[in-house]
């Protein structure tokens, strides 16, 4: 009778400890998300990418260079292969506009197609042209912490608050020392794996910790996936507002 | 026999309504058949001919040609393209060779866009493709016209344009990368079909350029002398060693058009054949009822000494007539009928659209003797067996049993 008391108050008491840890990791997921939103989404930036795709054993290199203001206002300009030099592209909310040089021409990109590769890399327009903050768009819960390539990571589900984001889901693995997303797999809404990021090099730029070097699968493809190399990153400058216009677009 | 011939012509006419109806019903059957037998005749001749100049006698194209296509992905291709043409172009009985690129992409022109369906096509193709006879506009596509287009009836008419004015064609390469082309347009073309008519063509060398698909195409069509002399140019081609690895197809393995008209021509044989007895039950109705009434009369010529074949024949011979009337006069209206189909078609107005073949809004029907043939012998064959059959049963009564009944 005894042992059968205790084995009830044992239980209640694991009951209890787990709902309280499922309180606090529930707080913590937001507070992760914040300091991630710090790293990752600062005012402004500007950077160097080069894009190197992978195609079923073809290597394609492409670099830009990208200023950003904000989530999502961005100005992309191709330097090379020598087929897109001069390519350039303008990301305004959800509004995207691609100047192609050997047509002359700006083209309006609707908004399903932000979802589209970006210019063949498994990234997408939006991938490449917003810097989302996940705190304000999805609700997050801490599902663990886990060891990932020898660091600890927090392993977090999130899910989109808007039915229509790109990724309705992502689990992510978030490093618990600099928070940054170390790892992480997008979802549809249906629960199909749509891509998988893998960051492979992070630097401390000011007191932020920047992604510099990341590498995208998108598992919708075969044998395909991107490395993209961010360098000269400068972080919170200024950048006038003119850099995000369709004249500045056209400039030749 | 001349007087056999004499007493079932005079026959005829001893209950003239009921010949009348015997003939009509002839009459109508024969028409039905040479206007349905030209009608088919053409739509096959339009969906194979149509399908013909899509695929060519034989067409070539990479294994995973057919999952890719309906993808729209550009992976399925064939590389050194050039070589292999030289290479094809040798085989015994190969007329032309023409490598095709189908994409699809965006059209701009002005503040108007439109998602299209484009063919990459060589100057060859151009012949192969009639552009001579389709061509409502403007002219044909330059050879060497590296930013020239022709565009389809539809297209034009949704992005309102005409001959002279300038659009962009923006598509994704080989390589899922963006890449736009600016184009004068120099013809629009009526192919009197829905879906190339949403289209448009552009030289091999331009799409090759747009879609970074250097010295590779889509597919290549093969054309032989006709599409009889297939067999023998599937053997010629199966002895390049360059073609192994890709998937050669003749004319009737591609697409939906065999199959729909194997189909059809089986439910329509079922048709004709069914008219064909509808026209032989009118006749052995007639015939029938003539053996019922005349019963009294076979005795009487039974026992005067006609032979039972000879009072066969006279009822044959007096089906045959009504018959034989009955499907001149068809021959003569259905084949006027079938002329005029022949002449200036009929306009099914995209009715087939929804079908997955190829093939054009305006049918011409067939005027050849294999039409009316099939229908002089199905009408006569159909009014002699239906005489054949109540003659042979009224015969065989005997002269005292036929003269006591009437």
């Amino acid at each position: 009778m005894k042992r059968g008391l205790y084995l009830l108050v044992l239980g209640m008491v694991i009951m209890v400890m787990s709902s309280i840890n499922l309180l606090l990791a529930s707080e913590s997921a937001a507070e992760i998300l914040k300091k991630v939103d710090y790293n990752q989404a600062p005012k402004s930036v500007i950077y160097d990418v080069r894009m190197v795709i992978h195609q079923k054993g073809r290597v394609d290199t492409k670099q830009m260079k990208l200023y950003g203001v904000g989530e999502d206002k961005s100005y992309a300009i191709f330097g090379s292969p020598e087929r897109d030099k001069g390519t350039a592209v303008l990301r305004l909310g959800n509004n995207l506009w691609m100047y192609l040089p050997s047509a002359e021409k700006t083209i309006k990109i609707s908004g399903h197609m932000l979802r589209q590769s970006f210019m063949g890399s498994d990234f997408s327009y939006s991938d490449s042209t917003e810097r989302l903050k996940l705190l304000e768009r999805y609700d997050a819960k801490v599902t663990g912490k886990e060891q990932l390539n020898g660091r600890e990571v927090y392993a977090l589900e999130l899910k989109a608050q808007q039915a229509d984001a790109n990724y309705f889901t992502r689990k992510m693995w978030i490093d618990s020392e600099w928070y940054v997303v170390a790892k992480q797999e997008m979802y549809a809404k249906s629960g199909k794996l749509l891509k998988v990021m893998t960051v492979l090099d992070i630097q401390q730029i000011g007191s932020r910790y920047f992604v510099a070097k990341t590498r995208m699968e998108d598992k919708l493809k075969q044998n395909t996936f991107t490395e993209m190399v961010m360098t000269n990153i400068k972080l919170d400058v200024e950048i006038p507002d003119s850099m995000f216009t369709l004249q500045n677009l056209e400039r030749k | 026999m001349g007087d056999l011939l004499k007493i079932a012509f005079r026959n005829i006419f001893r209950n003239s309504r009921r010949s009348l109806l015997t003939i009509i019903i002839s009459f109508l059957a024969v028409v039905v058949l040479m206007v349905s037998s030209s009608f088919l005749g053409g739509l096959f001749d339009g969906i194979l001919g149509e399908s013909i100049k899509s695929t060519g006698h034989i067409r070539i194209t990479s294994a995973d040609y057919d999952i890719k296509e309906r993808m729209m992905s550009l992976t399925g291709n064939i590389p050194e393209y050039g070589l292999l043409k030289e290479r094809l172009a040798q085989v015994d009985g190969v007329v032309s060779v023409a490598g095709r690129i189908k994409f699809p992409c965006l059209i701009f022109q002005d503040e108007r866009s439109k998602e299209g369906l484009g063919y990459g096509i060589e100057p060859g193709d151009i012949q192969n493709l009639n552009f001579i006879n389709y061509t409502y506009q403007g002219g044909l596509l330059n050879p060497s016209g590296q930013n020239e287009i022709v565009v389809g009836r539809e297209l034009a008419r949704s992005l309102q344009l005409k001959v002279g004015d300038e659009l962009t064609l923006f598509a994704r390469t080989l390589y899922n990368s963006p890449y736009g082309l600016n184009y004068r347009v120099v013809g629009l073309y009526d192919m009197q079909n829905g879906r190339l008519n949403k289209g448009f063509y552009i030289s091999l060398a331009s799409a090759q350029e747009l879609l970074d698909m250097n010295d590779r195409v889509m597919e290549i069509v093969i054309f032989g002398k006709s599409s009889a002399e297939t067999g023998h140019l599937i053997n010629g081609l199966g002895k390049v060693p360059e073609l192994k690895g890709l998937l050669m197809k003749s004319w009737n393995q591609i697409g939906l058009a065999p199959v729909f008209t194997g189909v059809v021509t089986v439910i329509s044989t079922i048709m004709q054949l069914i008219f064909a007895f509808l026209a032989a039950l009118g006749i052995a109705n007639t015939m029938m009822m003539a053996v019922f009434e005349r019963k009294g009369e076979i005795g009487l010529l039974k026992s005067m000494g006609m032979y039972e074949d000879e009072i066969t024949m006279l009822f044959t011979i007096e089906g045959f007539m009504l018959g034989f009337i009955g499907t001149v006069a068809g021959l003569l209206c259905g084949g006027i009928i079938a002329y005029l189909l022949s002449r200036y078609g009929i306009n099914l107005g995209g009715s087939l659209q929804g079908l997955p073949l190829t093939i054009t809004n305006m049918i011409y029907g067939v005027f050849n003797t294999g039409i009316f043939l099939k229908s002089i012998i199905l009408g006569l064959t159909a009014a002699v067996l239906a005489a054949l059959i109540p003659a042979l049963n009224g015969v065989r009564l005997k002269p005292t049993e036929a003269l006591r009944k009437d």
